[in-house]
């Protein structure tokens, strides 16, 4: 989910950069330079998730797991988002530079939310299926309708009336992404916690 | 280093970013038309010298264009009356014309730039080192991890597996992630036992430094200005008594 450079205005474009400069300082604090190729390492992922695409009839939609990544990082998501769609500004298009605090602050503050809700029931492994899979579907649910809602709030406070149609439609086009993001990152965090129970483990108790 | 001269990271940033600025705060049609035009006619230019560039341009513009026929489409049109709403297409062409003005200059200013590059120049424009250093290694990483998807990926279709809609599409994509960050977990322990190993105790960002700025050719802050010169007169361009 990206906003188009020059679609914000810069009030909006303003605030939002405000609010990602915070959530960056915050998750900075947790990456030395001992820790740095591991963060780079969960960037790599996240970035090459964005790449698995899932057909739906002519067209494809493409893994959004904000709420996975919050999960697995906290608040080092800020940071990781922000070079993540930094270079697929650079290599795609998707984005831009003015709007990359934007686009940081719908996805990333819904991943730390997700994150800080969640991370505290998977800390005392070993975890049930049931559990693992409720607590994935629901970071998927934080995540996309979090970012979905940010979304709709920055185009609202850019265009008000004007964008209302638009904001309906996108809203309408991303809720087959949140079911197929839901039922993905359920299965992954399922898997993952059977796996690799250690993945959720705060990362001010682990090197990250 | 290469023998090919490419300008400045830095300059070729920050003209970016000026031009991006500039096309968000003009609300005339006529500064963004011509800001649009001189964009058009050198993206033309640069495309007819080089054709293998046409596919990357004619990619970007098709994806922030489609984005833009549901702008046209749900603010243009009052669809309970069939008719045209004029705040409405005003706002989407304001719109189309400023998303296009970005696409063209991010394209043209960051032509061949790499991920690496790019962190350099965010870091000599004040982005926090740390960032950089991030930006930089994640430019390895995904090359080192996209190695691994792709063995994955192999795997996975030889145990005749093919993406399509349904619930087996969605299981194994799950399993792909998962396997992914399994594979980042067990990289990262590594990588963190053979820094150990090595006693790396670095309190340094791995990160080169830029040339100073006075250092830098002329010709290289030949295009910033160029750029500023030219969205300074677009910008003007109503006050000059062409109407907007």
């Amino acid at each position: 989910m990206h906003i188009a450079e020059g679609v914000l205005d810069i009030p909006t474009l303003v605030a939002s950069a405000a609010c990602t400069a915070v959530g960056i300082t915050i998750g900075l604090r947790r990456l030395t330079p001992e820790t740095l190729p591991t963060a780079a390492l969960f960037a790599a992922v996240f970035f090459l998730i964005g790449t698995i695409h899932i057909p739906i009839g002519v067209g494809s939609v493409h893994l959004i797991l904000n709420g996975l990544i919050g999960l697995v990082l906290g608040w080092l998501a800020f940071p990781v988002i922000f070079v993540s769609l930094a270079l697929q500004a650079l290599l795609f298009s998707f984005g831009g530079f003015t709007s990359l605090g934007a686009n940081t602050l719908l996805m990333a503050l819904p991943a730390v939310t997700a994150g800080l809700i969640l991370r505290p029931l998977l800390r005392r492994p070993p975890s049930s299926k049931r559990r693992l899979l409720a607590v994935g579907a629901l970071a998927a649910t934080i995540g996309v309708l979090g970012a979905m809602l940010i979304a709709a709030v920055m185009l609202w406070s850019t265009g008000g009336e004007t964008l209302l149609g638009l904001i309906t439609l996108v809203a309408t086009a991303q809720t087959p992404v949140w079911l197929i993001d839901l039922i993905v990152t359920a299965l992954a965090v399922s898997m993952l916690g059977r796996a690799r129970a250690t993945a959720f483990i705060s990362e001010t108790q682990r090197d990250l | 280093m290469s023998h090919v001269h490419h300008p400045d990271g830095r300059l070729r940033l920050a003209a970016t970013l000026v031009v991006s600025i500039a096309a968000a705060l003009t609300t005339s049609l006529a500064s963004l038309l011509a800001m649009f035009l001189i964009a058009l006619l050198v993206t033309i230019f640069v495309a007819a010298k080089d054709r293998t560039w046409i596919t990357n341009v004619g990619r970007r513009l098709f994806r922030v264009n489609a984005f833009l026929s549901l702008v046209w489409i749900t603010t243009a049109i009052t669809w309970r009356d069939a008719a045209i709403d004029t705040s409405g297409a005003l706002f989407a062409m304001q719109m189309t014309l400023r998303v296009n003005i970005v696409t063209f200059a991010v394209t043209l200013l960051l032509m061949r730039m790499s991920g690496v590059d790019l962190s350099r120049a965010a870091v000599g424009l004040g982005l926090p080192t740390a960032l950089g250093a991030l930006l930089a290694q994640l430019v390895r990483q995904v090359a080192l991890l996209s190695e691994t998807k792709t063995r994955l990926e192999r795997a996975m279709r030889a145990r005749t597996y093919r993406p399509a809609f349904g619930f087996r599409s969605l299981h194994v994509s799950a399993q792909l992630v998962a396997w992914l960050i399994i594979h980042a977990l067990a990289r990262s322990e590594r990588l963190s036992l053979g820094l150990r190993a090595r006693s790396m105790n670095s309190l340094r960002w791995p990160i080169r430094t830029s040339t100073a700025w006075r250092a830098l050719p002329k010709s290289d802050w030949s295009i910033l200005v160029a750029v500023m010169l030219i969205v300074g007169l677009c910008v003007f361009l109503p006050r000059l008594g062409i109407p907007s």
